[in-house]
């Protein structure tokens, strides 16, 4: 389920960092608060166990075997905030050490692993445990399942959608190459018979051991009907995003002025005035009188040294 | 006093023939225990030239971090195999002159090739391209054939995994651990997240190592390998007590640290400003990021 490098085009990479950065930066606001000072080596340690975790493989009949992901159950052990955190911590290790998913794809395997698969699994755990967590088996097996499969399936559409997004002129995928109708049988089809069973098994098995083991979960039973309610709105989410990414127009913000006048009508004046000055300053990542070869090197020169510059005053500042 | 010495077959890992001299091999939960928990440490602790000197090892490691994922960008942008191969060219002149052992390189860039030529092998046969034929055999009545327009998309979707992944492995072979810690912790990323993730780190391989014992003491005891449903719950009773004993840990841990006069604020170190050879660094990686993306 890890997308690697060079499987996502640039445009979609830019859509889930977009989508991750709230996201991560609310989880840090709430795991501030409700694990306080020993926030960081339980977080710590929580996503050294997940990654452990993922590094074993789980048997299944027939001699196969298989690792889980381990989304759902720190998610059931520690909120679906700090099971966000900790997911995000074990995929950032991942990619950087093991080249286990890309770096430019770690805002989808995030989106993926780290949010579908905590946030679903904990809200499908909570409603299902009921308040006196008695079904707590049944509960972590579903969750782990259904978590597994809404991961998978968002994989899925984000592969799936890349030909549409991602095309040369001629037609021809840039990035992840197979149609929608390929990835969701590819990715889904094991998922769904395979995999998802062996996450629930385990994960029952492990929560069921921790229960046994006098351990705690951190569901609270008595907000379970607030829960039911997340629940609906995730699935709603679930079902948007992949929506969203299906618009093959000009990104959002990255209008023209003939764009923007279809949009709303008329072409703000202050909006006309900046866009000539642009335009008249490097049009096209080219200067007028010299080849194209050639412009597109001082561009990239001018762009370049216009970047260092701002580091080198970053750097000024941040000594200070 | 006198060292002692263990006979030699005591180190051997195989020494697994039993009385009658039927093997007694390894169950299946050891056998993958120790085989990854060495993979993971072989991976991470590999003998590279992080400390040596060499054209990337000359850059501050958050400069290095920087630069090297501003190319792994460049890489994503490029639409066309001349590109990419641009990108290749430079990730191997930055191993050579970093001084990158090549075998290490290739072995942590084999698995992603491999992995991404199977998963886009059907790319190399025209299945979605089309394309005119360069050579094919029948099977039953369909024509399997490799075409010009699949082999050179496929390549391209191939090369383009593989050159991101050498940077990546390149960044990694001239940089140790620690300086990958300190460079991060030096960007513009929160301090908690880097700090957590330099104590994940540190105690992945120690959770690991409790597995890892959990899987030798069982060993120990079971001489036959044991049932599907046995190994399923003894998988949840080592995984269970890891985390158990991870929550204790971070206990003690939280403990130490607060004795210690911590009060949840992080302090992180803000290093030594950037050299002249560092922004050239920066400025280089930038210049190929703008020529790529002029797309």
């Amino acid at each position: 389920m890890h997308i690697p490098d060079g499987y996502l085009g640039p445009k979609t990479c830019a859509v889930f960092y977009a989508i991750m950065a709230p996201l991560w930066y609310a989880a840090l606001k709430k795991t501030e608060k409700t694990l306080e000072v020993s926030q960081l080596p339980v977080l710590s340690l929580a996503s050294a166990s997940v990654f452990v975790i993922m590094m074993l493989n789980f048997p299944v009949p027939g001699g196969s075997s298989g690792h889980i992901v381990g989304g759902a159950m720190v998610a059931i052990l520690l909120g679906p905030w700090a099971g966000l955190l900790s997911m995000t911590l074990v995929l950032f290790l991942q990619a950087l050490l093991f080249g286990d998913g890309g770096i430019t794809a770690f805002g989808a395997n995030s989106f993926n692993m780290a949010f579908l698969m905590s946030f679903s699994g904990y809200f499908i755990y909570a409603a299902v445990s009921g308040k006196d967590g008695k079904r707590f088996f049944a509960a972590a097996f579903i969750a782990a399942y259904v978590s597994v499969c809404v991961a998978a399936f968002a994989t899925a559409v984000e592969l799936g959608l890349q030909p549409v997004l991602e095309a040369d002129a001629m037609g021809m995928p840039l990035y992840a190459p197979y149609p929608l109708k390929v990835t969701l049988i590819a990715m889904m089809t094991p998922h769904v018979l395979f995999f998802a069973p062996m996450e629930g098994l385990a994960t029952a098995l492990i929560v069921a051991y921790i229960l046994k083991a006098g351990g705690r979960v951190h569901v609270n039973a008595e907000g379970a009907a607030l829960k039911r309610r997340m629940l609906v709105f995730l699935a709603v989410l679930v079902v948007m995003v992949p929506l969203g990414l299906l618009a093959s127009e000009t990104p959002f913000g990255e209008w023209g002025g003939e764009e923007l006048k279809n949009l709303i009508g008329y072409v703000p004046r202050g909006f006309a005035r900046l866009e000539n000055v642009w335009k008249a300053l490097l049009p096209d990542y080219g200067f007028s009188g010299m080849g194209e070869t050639f412009g597109y090197v001082v561009s990239a020169l001018i762009g370049s040294a216009v970047v260092v510059s701002a580091i080198y005053l970053w750097g000024r500042l941040w000594k200070r | 006093m006198e060292e002692m010495k263990l006979p030699e077959w005591m180190g051997e890992a195989k020494a697994v023939k039993y009385l009658d001299g039927i093997d007694v091999r390894q169950g299946f939960m050891e056998k993958n225990l120790l085989t990854l928990a060495r993979f993971a440490r072989g991976f991470v602790f590999q003998s590279n030239n992080a400390a040596g000197r060499g054209l990337l090892q000359s850059v501050d490691p958050s400069a290095r971090i920087v630069g090297i994922g501003v190319l792994i960008v460049a890489c994503v942008f490029a639409r066309s195999a001349g590109e990419i191969m641009f990108a290749a060219a430079i990730s191997l002149m930055l191993a050579v002159f970093s001084r990158v052992n090549m075998l290490m390189l290739l072995k942590r860039i084999l698995p992603a090739f491999l992995l991404t030529l199977t998963v886009f092998s059907p790319v190399f046969f025209g299945f979605f391209s089309g394309g005119s034929e360069l050579m094919g055999f029948d099977v039953f009545s369909a024509r399997v054939a490799l075409t010009f327009e699949g082999v050179r998309l496929g390549a391209m979707l191939v090369s383009r995994v593989i050159v991101i992944t050498s940077f990546m492995a390149i960044l990694f072979l001239s940089t140790a651990e620690s300086d990958i810690f300190k460079g991060l912790s030096r960007l513009p990323v929160p301090g908690f997240f880097t700090t957590a993730l330099f104590m994940t780190f540190r105690y992945l391989f120690v959770l690991l190592k409790i597995v890892e014992d959990a899987g030798l003491s069982r060993k120990s005891r079971v001489i036959n390998p044991a049932k599907l449903k046995d190994t399923q719950g003894w998988f949840a009773f080592s995984v269970g007590f890891m985390v158990e004993r991870a929550f204790r840990f971070s206990g003690d841990l939280t403990s130490a640290m607060v004795s210690r006069g911590f009060t949840g604020r992080l302090k992180v170190s803000k290093g030594v400003p950037f050299a002249i050879a560092d922004y050239a660094w920066l400025g280089f990686s930038f210049f190929v990021f703008f020529i790529m993306a002029r797309a």
